[in-house]
């Protein structure tokens, strides 16, 4: 252990994305709370919720831009916010070319001048039900699209919009992954083709999710229906919760059902992506730095008792 | 007998007066769940921020539709809100949208690679104060500032 901040700001709401900032500092986007950053001095909101220029509507997700921090607000719309004053300023808005149908997205990363969603983005549908769907889209700077890839065609309707997908800047390469399976796509971001596609070597303590958990369902309360099944799935099932890249190694956090600890991080080697050892942990991950690893104690602020005040450990790892 | 006339007529009463009210009012009711209110004072603004009155901007003569969308509703929904409206143009009704937001600015670049015209601005505030309807976008018919009936644009 390095270093621990704690800071008088409670927090309860779910860990949505976060990433881990050039200066040292984290952000984290907790649901109900907004987008926070935090450092060993203090934790700030990073801005209101509203309509106004310097505040979020919605927030989908986060990434670190050569400008400061970039929010997709809305599907089709991402706001830089910088710092200005030692607060937070809207610099500039893109908005994205729309697509006509269903958008859900779920992780951004802004690499060598153009803009990676991962989400759920339906192409297509027919009343003879072909769902044709892609999961990673991508925009230039000004937010033209370019490309849509990891296309896939489904004849039933689904619930695969309330997962979350990952994208993990891997210095040349951008790595794609889907919280419900050990599998990461390999996509080259100069000529945007799919270089491979690996199945990681899934631990003994992993718990799959069921299959047909992400078929479409009816329920009787559909909001109390679809909030129950999404908690049991995330705090019943190993889902990937973090996904980083540090020093050659992939790094991925899932959830474990072990008495020693909640979390298990789980490093492959770049490239062939084999295992490369593994910790358990009662820390939610928030993202990892030049060989330091953000920790969010105690787990997650929904699901966790005890972790609802903030506080993060800066840890690094021996050997 | 006499008294079941009695119920009957004060019945009848209560409907004329009812009509009378809904007819000769100030504002205009539909039973499918859309009611503007004091539809004289609602103020839109075009998106160079000239303002107009919403009755002015409802034909007196023909039909007239009325797209009512947030930006960050479901975009599906708008879009095929929006292809309808162009529908009913090429029947030359008089039919224009409205964006339910607070800032002139973001509607401006939502409507960025839009090909529909033309899109007014109307307040968070103003909407919520005139406007009651079970969810949006909902476009809405009016016949001589009377809402006809309206329809829930579905992807």
């Amino acid at each position: 252990m390095v270093d621990t901040w704690s800071h008088d700001i409670k927090i309860t709401g779910r860990i949505g994305g976060s990433s881990i900032l050039n200066d040292g500092h984290v952000t984290a986007t907790f649901y109900g709370q907004g987008p926070v950053e935090i450092s060993s001095r203090a934790a700030e909101i990073v801005c209101s919720r509203g309509q106004g220029p310097d505040e979020l509507q919605d927030l989908f997700a986060v990434c670190e831009h050569p400008h400061g921090l970039a929010f997709v607000e809305l599907p089709f719309r991402i706001k830089i916010f910088g710092q200005d004053n030692g607060g937070y300023r809207c610099r500039q808005t893109v908005w994205l070319e729309k697509s006509r149908f269903y958008t859900a997205v779920s992780s951004v990363l802004f690499f060598r001048g153009k803009w990676f969603l991962a989400g759920y983005f339906l192409e297509n549908f027919s009343r003879k039900y072909v769902y044709k769907k892609v999961f990673v889209k991508v925009y230039d700077a000004e937010g033209k699209y370019i490309k849509g890839l990891i296309r896939r065609t489904d004849h039933e309707p689904d619930q695969r919009h309330l997962m979350d997908y990952h994208l993990v800047n891997g210095c040349d390469r951008i790595f794609f992954l889907e919280e419900d399976r050990l599998r990461v796509t390999v996509i080259q971001p100069e000529n945007l083709k799919i270089e491979k596609v690996v199945d990681l070597e899934a631990p003994e303590e992993y718990r799959p999710m069921p299959k047909d958990f992400y078929v479409f369902k009816r329920y009787d309360d559909p909001y109390a229906g679809i909030g129950r099944d999404m908690d049991t799935w995330r705090t019943g099932y190993s889902r990937i919760l973090c996904a980083a890249f540090d020093r050659g190694t992939l790094l991925l956090q899932i959830r474990v059902f072990e008495k020693a600890a909640r979390f298990m991080v789980l490093f492959f080697k770049e490239g062939s992506f084999q295992p490369a050892g593994r910790i358990l942990t009662n820390d939610r991950l928030l993202g990892v730095r030049e060989g330091r690893f953000y920790f969010y104690a105690n787990g997650d602020p929904r699901y966790e008792e005890r972790a609802d005040q903030c506080r993060v450990k800066v840890c690094t790892l021996e050997n | 007998m006499k008294r079941l006339y009695k119920v009957v007529a004060a019945f009848l009463a209560g409907a004329l007066v009812t009509v009378l009210v809904v007819r000769l009012g100030g504002h205009a009711y539909s039973d499918l769940g859309v009611a503007i209110q004091n539809a004289r004072e609602m103020i839109l603004s075009d998106l160079d921020g000239n303002r107009f009155c919403f009755l002015d901007l409802v034909s007196s003569g023909s039909e007239t539709c009325c797209l009512f969308f947030g930006l960050n509703q479901c975009y599906s929904c708008i879009f095929r809100g929006m292809e309808d409206l162009k529908l009913l143009q090429q029947q030359e009704k008089n039919c224009f949208a409205v964006a339910v937001h607070d800032n002139t600015k973001d509607v401006r670049g939502w409507l960025t690679h839009e090909s529909f015209h033309p899109v007014f601005v109307m307040s968070r505030h103003a909407f919520l104060r005139h406007v009651s309807c079970r969810l949006l976008p909902v476009i809405v018919h009016m016949e001589k500032s009377r809402v006809t009936h309206c329809a829930y644009p579905a992807p």
